[in-house]
């Protein structure tokens, strides 16, 4: 049998990796089904995975999250603008060439968080830091929720960060996400796709053209925030916990109020402090690059409810910096005129 | 009488001036990176042990003792590009420099010649035999509290007191207004405003409403070289007096905003100094008259003497070389340093060695003598 034919007969139930497969301006997926699948993983006695594994892929992929979001061209939005990418097998992207979460880079480390970026891979075994077994997921649950620990960190599922969290498998942790876009970039705090999604506003091109060029123009991400929302840093706090306060916890993880003992997130920041370039609570697209803030409702129009987020000062797969910081901590120097960073917010630190 | 006179200095108020700013030498506000001094979730490589368990609040690294500890330096150290204030010295032996506010090391136990009548102790547990009553002259604010000892976490209702958490312990019972980032550059040096952290970031907890501190010109140094530093020069703190002071504390504008304002707040008792216009304790805030003995203050020059500062009336960005006898005042850090010294009473000189009527002791114009000039003899 044909292998296109093939390809076409089968319908597909889901199939979700790290992001989207959509064009720009969708972020349903769309195109030839045999772009992604194959039916038998067969076709001339050989396998049809682009890995040429023998095993197939759940969902019927042709590819791995990574297999599908690895380049080798250096352009992490592709020439047809189709495909995210969020690693070069050239290791081509940098700071400034890269998509909204970031990059991972061709050898994946094991968690140390001096890290650059979150190791993918089933060598990555140690805790989290900050983490706090069974704070954030409920009695019992740990970040690996229904795997073992020994498999790993992955893209999605009970391992990883896309999808929800109480299955295994990555392409059934994100089941629909790619073709039925609900969720922020498919990613959820709790295990319920119906009613657990993280909430924003993602950018078209995944931030491509901000990063790279900075433009007025250019399209960002607007991230939630605020305690009791589905956040982008409640997400986080999944397995970083002690890094973040729960709604309605304690508050001794990050204290309640200044003097804070680790940096808050989803809190208000000051009204009184001018973020960047900032005018009139309008971010320029170097705030946007360099300090986004979230939105107690990400829809908001900004305003004066600027919070601080996870993804404020960090890149989720990983950036070039210590820590998978957006920037280099050793640029953040208080009496400076630098306007980002630390001192995007903390402009009270800021030199003259 | 004379000896009844010395005694009554020897009594003088104590209090604490944490000299917690990191600034360099020229500005008050720190600068240098932010990982200098700051963690942002304490876990590094995983291990949050590294700063210890507890995070610090403020996302410090360590705690103020932490910082301001040396083991080489008695005065001060550079920490990626700033200039730290050393209080604490931990070196091997005792310093023979120190700072405006002195040294923690004479009142740490364990340490030579240490003992808790030199300094205010600010280290955790570390009881004071001596403040069995509470503060001297002081008055008891709880069973537990920073009027009552610096070497305990407070237990008190602190709630609505500004700056005052249950909790706290050691310097936080006298800086009370931490601001290590305050702009106050265009100050150049003088600090008046609860925005700029207030002088030495010491601030009353009163009332939030009437939020008030202790103003004053900070010198850049920190009096680096203390207690060697020339006769003459500007480089000083500069202290504000309020000579019409009728209260203690902060609690309203009757204590005025001097350091002697802030030290009256646990000490109130030493601010009460005259029954039947007769002195029955050494005045503080009170103007050294220019008459009789006073009228030498200072020696033929009236060299002003970091050794022995006076209080100002009025604060400016150039410190006065010179005391002024009619217009310049005695305070509470005339005659002690806040932090510790060498000496009982936390004295910025030994008491033993203020001899009346000596002429071999080498004390002429200082001490006591200071002001006290005919005491010794002098001029």
């Amino acid at each position: 049998m044909n292998k296109t034919i093939v390809t076409l007969t089968i319908m597909l139930a889901a199939a979700a990796l790290v992001a989207v497969f959509s064009s720009p301006a969708t972020a349903a997926v769309s195109g030839v089904c045999s772009n992604c699948h194959t039916m038998h993983n067969s076709q001339e006695g050989s396998p049809m995975r682009w890995d040429d594994e023998s095993e197939p892929l759940s969902s019927l992929l042709l590819g791995t999250c990574l297999g599908c979001h690895t380049t080798d061209g250096g352009d992490p939005l592709g020439d047809t603008n189709a495909y995210p990418y969020v690693m070069d097998t050239g290791n081509l992207f940098n700071d400034g060439n890269c998509l909204a979460g970031g990059f991972f880079p061709n050898t994946m480390g094991t968690g140390n968080n001096d890290d650059n970026h979150h190791g993918v891979s089933v060598s990555q075994i140690n805790l989290p830091a900050g983490y706090a077994a069974d704070e954030d997921m409920g009695p019992g649950e740990d970040w690996y929720t229904g795997d073992t620990v020994g498999n790993g960190l992955a893209c999605a599922g009970s391992n990883g960060c896309h999808g929800v969290h109480d299955v295994v498998d990555d392409m059934e942790a994100i089941s629909g996400g790619h073709h039925t876009p609900g969720a922020y970039r498919m990613l959820f705090v709790g295990n319920t796709m119906a009613t657990d999604g993280v909430a924003g506003v993602p950018a078209p091109d995944y931030e491509e053209d901000l990063i790279k060029n900075e433009l007025g123009t250019s399209e960002h991400n607007t991230y939630s925030a605020e305690l009791g929302d589905y956040s982008i840093s409640e997400l986080c706090a999944i397995c970083h916990g002690n890094f973040h306060n729960e709604s309605g916890g304690p508050g001794t993880d990050t204290g309640t109020a200044s003097p804070w003992l680790r940096h808050p997130t989803d809190v208000l920041i000051p009204s009184d402090w001018i973020i960047g370039d900032e005018g009139t609570y309008i971010l320029t697209a170097s705030d946007y690059k360099n300090n986004p803030v979230g939105y107690a409702f990400a829809g908001d129009t900004p305003g004066t409810q600027r919070m601080a987020t996870c993804v404020s000062c960090h890149r989720a797969h990983g950036t070039d910096n210590d820590d998978l910081l957006r920037w280099d901590y050793d640029t953040q120097e208080a009496g400076s005129t630098t306007a980002y960073g630390c001192l995007g917010c903390h402009d009270k630190q800021r030199g003259s | 009488m004379v000896k009844n006179i010395l005694l009554t200095i020897s009594s003088a108020v104590l209090v604490g001036i944490l000299v917690t700013a990191f600034p360099g030498p020229a500005i008050a506000n720190v600068t240098g990176l932010c990982a200098n001094c700051h963690t942002m979730h304490n876990s590094q490589g995983g291990n949050t042990s590294l700063y210890g368990p507890t995070p610090e609040p403020t996302l410090l690294v360590n705690t103020c003792l932490g910082c301001h500890s040396h083991d080489t330096s008695s005065t001060t150290y550079v920490l990626g590009g700033s200039t730290v204030p050393v209080v604490n010295y931990i070196g091997a032996s005792k310093p023979t420099e120190y700072l405006a506010g002195g040294n923690f090391y004479w009142v740490k136990e364990g340490n030579t010649n240490a003992h808790d009548s030199h300094g205010h102790n600010v280290f955790l547990d570390e009881n004071d035999e001596d403040l069995a009553a509470g503060a001297p002259g002081g008055l008891l604010c709880g069973n537990n509290s920073c009027h009552n000892n610096l070497s305990r976490p407070y237990s008190v209702d602190a709630s609505g007191l500004p700056y005052v958490d249950t909790g706290d312990y050691g310097c936080k019972g006298c800086h009370l207004n931490e601001r290590h980032h305050a702009d106050d550059d265009s100050a150049e040096g003088v600090v008046t405003t609860v925005e700029q952290g207030y002088y030495r970031f010491l601030a009353g907890h009163y009332h939030l409403s009437s939020q008030k501190g202790v103003q004053g010109y900070e010198d850049p140094n920190w009096e680096a070289g203390q207690p060697k530093l020339a006769t003459g020069q500007a480089n000083h703190n500069e202290y504000l007096g309020s000579a019409g002071a009728t209260s203690y504390g902060f609690d309203g504008a009757a204590g005025g905003n001097g350091t002697t304002a802030f030290c009256t707040g646990c000490h109130g008792d030493f601010h009460t100094q005259q029954e039947n216009n007769q002195w029955v304790r050494h005045p503080s805030d009170a103007v050294i008259p220019n008459e009789r003995e006073y009228a030498y203050a200072g020696g033929p020059g009236h060299l002003y003497d970091p050794l022995s500062p006076v209080a100002k009336s009025i604060i400016d960005a150039t410190p006065d070389t010179t005391v002024v006898p009619g217009s310049d005042m005695v305070m509470c850090l005339s005659c002690h340093r806040p932090h510790a010294s060498p000496y009982p009473d936390i004295l910025r000189w030994n008491y033993d060695n203020m001899v009346a009527g000596g002429t071999a002791s080498g004390d002429n114009y200082t001490g006591c003598f200071y002001c006290h000039t005919l005491k010794d003899d002098q001029p």
